[in-house]
């Protein structure tokens, strides 16, 4: 009985250690997950804040647009190069007060 | 709410009280920044939580089921809903300039306690609240300027008024943060090269952005900032070199020579060879550096050896003359309440708002934490020793032009400072004197340094930390001098190009130098008169400021008050009604003050008399006669321009307050001009 009880809770142990170890990397790689998704999506806020994904997203309304299902009031616009786009969008952003004392 | 949130509130109410009141009954001993720091952000956060809510369910009853500009005229280009977050970073960046940084280092002059009240609760109650309705206003009126709405829904006076105080505010605003750069960077070849440093890295990210990596504006920052921090510490170098340091030594005249020069290169250049690169950089070392000041608070917790209120409350301060009522609410204006924020808050985030609800996040919460740079810029200037405030910030007309008997006036004062503690700080920052630099850039910078040394580093890389500071008050200063010289030049070309229409072409090149020639030599005339003030400019400019900013607030708190009225909210009407009265009756005050006190430092009128008597009664060097009568036309001029800010502040008010009465008594219709109500399709 004795020994049947200390194989018991060695047995029980072992377990106990493995399931705290598979829980504890389970808890790192939710850590992990976590912060991957924080550093992600500071990433993304900054390069819309940045102005680095206005074309990405000028492309992708684009695309939208042209689809009659989604927007059926608006009238599918010629696609305009990267360059044409920044230099577009620096000198409408420029002519007005964009900036405070 | 359930009883666990119930007793975080009262904790953030009981945090907030307990630390208000300690700062209120702390007398005699110097107090911890951290309470401060502590009881603001309490304040800001049931601000945010209560009373904004308030004004955006009960007062404006904001609807999220409402199609907002930026969804029903959407066009990829101007009109785009845009994230909440993303939109409130665009919001805070550009209503983030130098003013919350300049305006509360010069009203610390009074003492920590009236700037720092008015920032908290101006933000809350006034600045939050015009912010959140214009942006409200315009977002209901397809989104429309201030001019436009103030047009629409008050009088074509009042949409007069609006243009006439932005094409002010920018003349003076260039002018006088112009000013506040030429006193950083005179006799300071560190300095000096640092700035100079940042035009050809603007060029190298303007190519990089146009030609190498179209449009990747954080790869060019961070170019742009590894470059620039190489030139802050290659500055020393510079100004250890005898070789080297004299080429970028220039005087005062010098430097606002500089400036003139390159307001108009930058007005004429492309946009994306200067303008562009410099903005970004501009936008991500700010950003960057109001945290790690807001951190640099948090971890070296510094004492603020300013008193609560100092002996210049009676209105004989050296900075600026006047009495706290009403120079502490004109001087400190970004960082609480400031009308240029309407034009911001009717500019671009009205055409980008997805949610109407969103407007209470971006316009408020903006202002929360542009109030909340503020009170850092406050902390910053406070922690020095005030005799070392004093002696960086009076100018040689009032305190003497020789340190020693600048250190002696100070002293007598009550601030105890001695010109060896100002050379050992001095040669700690590496610069040859700190006495003089009128126009608070300098005090901050020290201010920074002390913070960023006592918790970042030591003593040691001081002079890093200080001209690390100056650069990133200098580049925004330079950037809001470019972005608005450039405006300047379109709204003038807008108003000439009504008289000869090649005039008002963008594209013809003869029309762009003439108009960016006329915005360029209106605010360097302002800038020279700053220069060559012997009161240091600021005293002059800085009032005239913050009144032709006040004035634009008052169209806009007018404006919000009238739509409050014809939205049948009369009850409400105190939110906005009662900021407006504190402002018009602070501008008013300050303004009649300003013009017609008998006290010379004071009145621009009783200054010009008393130059005129020294002339006529012969006291005045042959040499100086010039002059002085330069300095009495610039003290008549001013006067001029401030009575055409007073007068244009009572006409707005007379005129709104008629239409209310009208509507009041139902003896006139009440239109209100909103857009057509559709129906939102888009998911928060």
């Amino acid at each position: 009985m004795g020994a049947y009880s200390d194989q018991a809770q060695a047995d029980h142990d072992a377990c106990a250690a493995l399931c705290d170890g598979a829980r504890g990397e389970r808890g790192l790689a939710r850590v992990r997950q976590r912060l991957l998704w924080i550093a992600g999506n500071l990433w993304w806020w900054l390069r819309q804040v940045s102005g680095d994904a206005d074309y990405e997203n000028y492309m992708r309304r684009g695309s939208r647009d042209s689809c009659p299902s989604i927007n059926q009031n608006r009238v599918s616009r010629g696609a305009i190069s990267a360059e044409e786009f920044y230099l577009e969008n620096l000198r409408r952003k420029h002519s007005r007060i964009n900036r405070c004392c | 709410m359930n009883l666990a949130k119930k007793l975080l509130w009262f904790l953030i109410a009981a945090v907030g009280a307990g630390g208000l009141g300690f700062i209120a009954i702390a007398r005699g001993e110097p107090i911890n920044a951290v309470w401060l720091v502590a009881a603001a952000a309490c304040v800001y956060t049931i601000g945010y939580r209560f009373y904004s809510r308030f004004v955006a369910y009960r007062v404006l009853e904001l609807d999220d089921q409402r199609a907002t500009p930026a969804e029903r005229l959407e066009d990829g280009r101007d009109f785009v809903p845009a994230n909440k977050w993303v939109l409130f970073g665009h919001h805070f960046a550009a209503i983030a300039g130098p003013g919350p940084l300049v305006g509360p280092i010069l009203a610390a002059q009074f003492g920590y306690l009236p700037g720092t009240l008015w920032i908290v609760l101006g933000g809350v109650l006034g600045g939050g609240v015009q912010d959140f309705v214009v942006l409200f206003c315009s977002v209901r009126r397809d989104g429309k300027s201030l001019g436009q709405m103030a047009k629409d829904e008050i009088s074509g006076v009042a949409g007069f008024a609006a243009l006439f105080a932005v094409l002010s505010i920018v003349t003076i605003i260039i002018a006088v943060v112009g000013l506040v750069v030429v006193n950083a960077l005179k006799s300071s070849p560190w300095g000096f090269f640092t700035i100079a440093m940042t035009i050809p890295i603007a060029f190298l990210m303007g190519i990089y952005m146009r030609y190498i990596r179209v449009g990747h504006a954080i790869e060019a920052s961070l170019l742009g900032f590894v470059l620039v921090m190489a030139s802050v510490v290659g500055g020393r170098y510079i100004s250890e070199s005898h070789a080297l340091a004299p080429y970028f030594t220039y005087s005062a005249i010098g430097l606002a020579w500089m400036i003139v020069l390159y307001g108009f290169a930058c007005s004429v250049l492309p946009v994306w060879l200067l303008l562009a690169p410099r903005g970004a950089l501009s936008t991500f070392v700010k950003l960057g550096t109001i945290f790690l000041l807001a951190g640099g608070i948090l971890a070296a917790r510094p004492t603020l050896l300013m008193p609560p209120l100092t002996r210049f409350v009676d209105g004989t301060g050296p900075i600026f003359a006047g009495k706290i009522f009403p120079f502490c609410f004109i001087t400190i204006a970004c960082g609480a309440l400031s009308g240029f924020h309407s034009l911001i808050s009717s500019g671009t985030t009205p055409k980008m708002l997805s949610k109407e609800g969103q407007a209470r996040l971006v316009a408020y919460g903006s202002m929360m934490m542009e109030s909340f740079v503020a009170l850092m810029a406050m902390v910053a200037a406070c922690v020095l020793k005030p005799g070392i405030y004093f002696a960086v910030n009076s100018p040689a007309g009032v305190v003497g032009q020789v340190p020693a008997q600048a250190v002696a006036t100070i002293s007598s004062w009550g601030f105890p400072v001695t010109t060896q503690d100002m050379s050992d700080l001095a040669s700690k920052v590496g610069e040859v004197t700190l006495f003089n630099r009128t126009g608070g850039a300098p005090s901050l910078a020290v201010g920074m340094a002390h913070i960023f040394s006592g918790s970042l580093g030591s003593s040691v890389v001081m002079g890093i930390w200080y001209h690390f500071a100056i650069m990133f008050e200098a580049l925004f200063i330079l950037t809001i001098l470019d972005a608005g010289t450039r405006v300047g030049r379109f709204l003038l070309q807008d108003l000439l190009g009504h008289f000869w229409k090649p005039l008002g072409r963008t594209g013809w090149y003869p029309g762009i130098i003439f108009t960016s020639g006329i915005v360029v030599a209106a605010w360097g005339y302002f800038l020279f008169q700053g220069v060559m003030d012997p009161l240091g400019g600021i005293n002059s400019l800085w009032p005239l400021f913050g009144i032709s900013n006040q004035l634009l607030a008052a169209v806009a708190l007018c404006l919000c008050t009238t739509v409050l009225i014809k939205m049948e909210k009369s009850r409400y009407v105190l939110v906005t009604l009662g900021p407006l009265l504190w402002l018009v009756a602070a501008t008013m005050t300050a303004s009649v003050q300003k013009i017609w006190d008998p006290n010379p430092a004071l009145g621009f009128l009783a200054h010009a008399r008393y130059l005129a008597d020294q002339l006529v009664a012969g006291s005045i060097p042959v040499s100086k006669i010039a002059e002085t009568q330069t300095l009495i036309f610039n003290d008549r001029l001013d006067a001029a321009v401030t009575f055409a800010f007073a007068s244009l502040v009572l006409v707005i008010l007379i005129e709104s307050g008629r239409n209310w009465w009208l509507y009041a008594s139902g003896k006139k219709r009440v239109g209100l001009r909103e857009a057509p109500v559709e129906l939102s399709r888009l998911t928060a």
